[in-house]
């Protein structure tokens, strides 16, 4: 198991977040993390991350709680821009070089090229959905064992999700474990080979879209709109 | 890896602090030809005594903006949205903390000659070296201390000093991360609450000082190193106590409480 859940409980004061997430993911699959805003999708992330410390209960990344290891094998892309504003992307590229071992500059530099993006220009040039473009190619420019994707669709155009998604799929490290959280739920169904339901802190389905798709018989996008209908 | 941290942490504090380097230097030129130009047409004298006075003023600022750069590269980068890759980075916490603060006091140190050199670029004359050693020899004289011994104590007070009102502030704003909500207000609240406690606990240390021999500060006849000594060497102490405990507070918070927004 790549990554795995026991009893997972985080609470922010008195708000209990997560509410004893029991989970295993297994390596090279692409799972999608549903839910609606507020389900607790991205505390469950920042926790794989070492972001936060659970409550009570573990979350293992290859066995071993997160650190620095699993910080070596997870490519996270979070929901925020969280590239210094004043840097260059070329410099950017040198950072991600110097610390992560896994970094292919060659894959960077071509993915910037395909969106016509000078690698001299300044992040605070860019508009938002740029900078979030360069943030994605980091991302996928790194042969990770795990990429976690926390709304890698949710700030950019439809026009552009599906670019984003296709240099997902086109990048990724092959054999690799995909988590993607997102509640735009239609434009990645096709990419999905499990999915997690999550409401109120707690996992309501874990299966394979398949299955899924077969027990209810709709499509993954409909099983989520009645599921978590208002 | 500290040493890349390093690298980038001092390249972006360079980024805002070699211009001010440059402007300081550029100033005391300024300020130099002012002053030579005061001697010769009266005009200027009015003028000069302006800008040495926002010379001066500019001195003081190199020092505040580094110490200001120190605080907000460690906010940026470790508790805003920078923190999202700083903290996924595979690297233990404690070297980020390392980073901040050798970067912080490598420009401190940056900064003081940058502002030795600007002041000597202004107001230096023939003779000026020689007058302030004959100043710290005959205080050194006064003190029954040597000279070496009184630079190394003035230099070790600044460094700890620097260091302890740096780290005063990381505590703060890592104890005001603790809320979840206006954690820079809680910040200042923080930082007032813990300064209060620092400022108690100085005092406390250095009161048996003055409570074992009353009378002490009032002989004339005990040397001034027998005073200044033992407080100067608790107050030291005290500070590095304080040091010590300010860093292991935030790196307690930022291992095991950290909640980026």
């Amino acid at each position: 198991m790549l990554i795995e859940c026991k009893k997972l409980c985080k609470n922010y004061g008195a708000k209990k977040v997560l509410k004893n997430i029991n989970l295993n993911i297994e390596k090279g699959k692409i799972v999608g993390l549903l839910g609606p805003n507020g389900s607790g999708k991205t505390t469950f992330i920042k926790l794989l991350n070492d972001l936060l410390v659970p409550t009570s209960g573990e979350v293992l990344i290859n066995g071993k709680k997160p650190g620095i290891e699993s910080k070596k094998i997870i490519s996270y892309l979070p929901e925020r821009t969280y590239l210094d504003n004043n840097l260059k992307v070329e410099e950017i590229i040198e950072f991600f070089e110097d610390f992560y071992e896994d970094f292919d500059s060659k894959i960077a530099f071509k993915l910037l090229k395909k969106l016509k993006i000078d690698p001299k220009d300044k992040l605070k040039t860019m508009s938002k959905g740029t900078k979030e473009k360069v943030q994605l190619i980091l991302v996928m420019s790194r042969r990770a064992e795990l990429y976690i994707l926390d709304e890698p669709i949710g700030g950019v155009d439809p026009a552009a999700r599906d670019y984003i998604l296709d240099t997902i799929m086109e990048n990724f490290n092959q054999g690799a474990t995909i988590l993607i959280s997102t509640h735009l739920i239609s434009d990645i169904e096709r990419i999905l080979d499990d999915v997690i339901f999550i409401q109120d802190g707690q996992i309501k389905e874990h299966d394979s879209a398949d299955q899924l798709r077969k027990k209810h018989n709709k499509s993954i996008d409909m099983i989520f709109r009645e599921e978590f209908k208002c | 890896m500290l040493g890349k941290l390093l690298k980038y942490d001092m390249k972006s504090m360079s980024k805002s602090l070699l211009p001010l380097y440059l402007i300081t230097l550029g100033m005391a030129i300024i300020c130099r030809l002012v002053l030579l130009l005061s001697n010769q047409i009266s005009i200027f004298k009015g003028v000069s005594a302006l800008v040495v006075f926002f010379f001066c003023i500019l001195l003081i600022g190199v020092f505040l903006y580094t110490f200001v750069l120190g605080i907000k590269r460690f906010y940026n980068n470790l508790m805003k949205d920078e923190g999202y890759l700083t903290h996924t980075l595979p690297v233990p916490k404690y070297l980020h903390l390392n980073s901040k603060i050798i970067a912080s006091l490598l420009f401190l140190v940056f900064s003081t000659i940058i502002v030795i050199l600007a002041f000597c670029i202004s107001f230096y004359y023939f003779g000026m070296f020689d007058e302030l050693m004959r100043m710290l020899t005959e205080f050194s004289n006064a003190m029954s201390i040597s000279l070496p011994a009184i630079l190394c104590y003035v230099i070790i007070t600044l460094l700890l000093g620097y260091l302890s009102n740096l780290l005063l502030v990381y505590v703060s704003l890592a104890l005001g991360h603790l809320q979840n909500k206006n954690r820079l207000v809680f910040a200042v609240v923080y930082g007032i609450v813990v300064y209060t406690i620092s400022q108690i606990v100085s005092l406390i240390a250095l009161t048996p000082c003055l409570i074992v021999d009353p009378g002490l500060l009032a002989t004339n006849a005990t040397p001034a190193k027998d005073i200044l000594m033992p407080l100067l060497g608790i107050s030291l102490g005290v500070s590095i106590l304080l040091i010590i405990a300010y860093y292991l507070i935030t790196l307690k918070i930022l291992k095991k409480n950290l909640n980026l927004e």
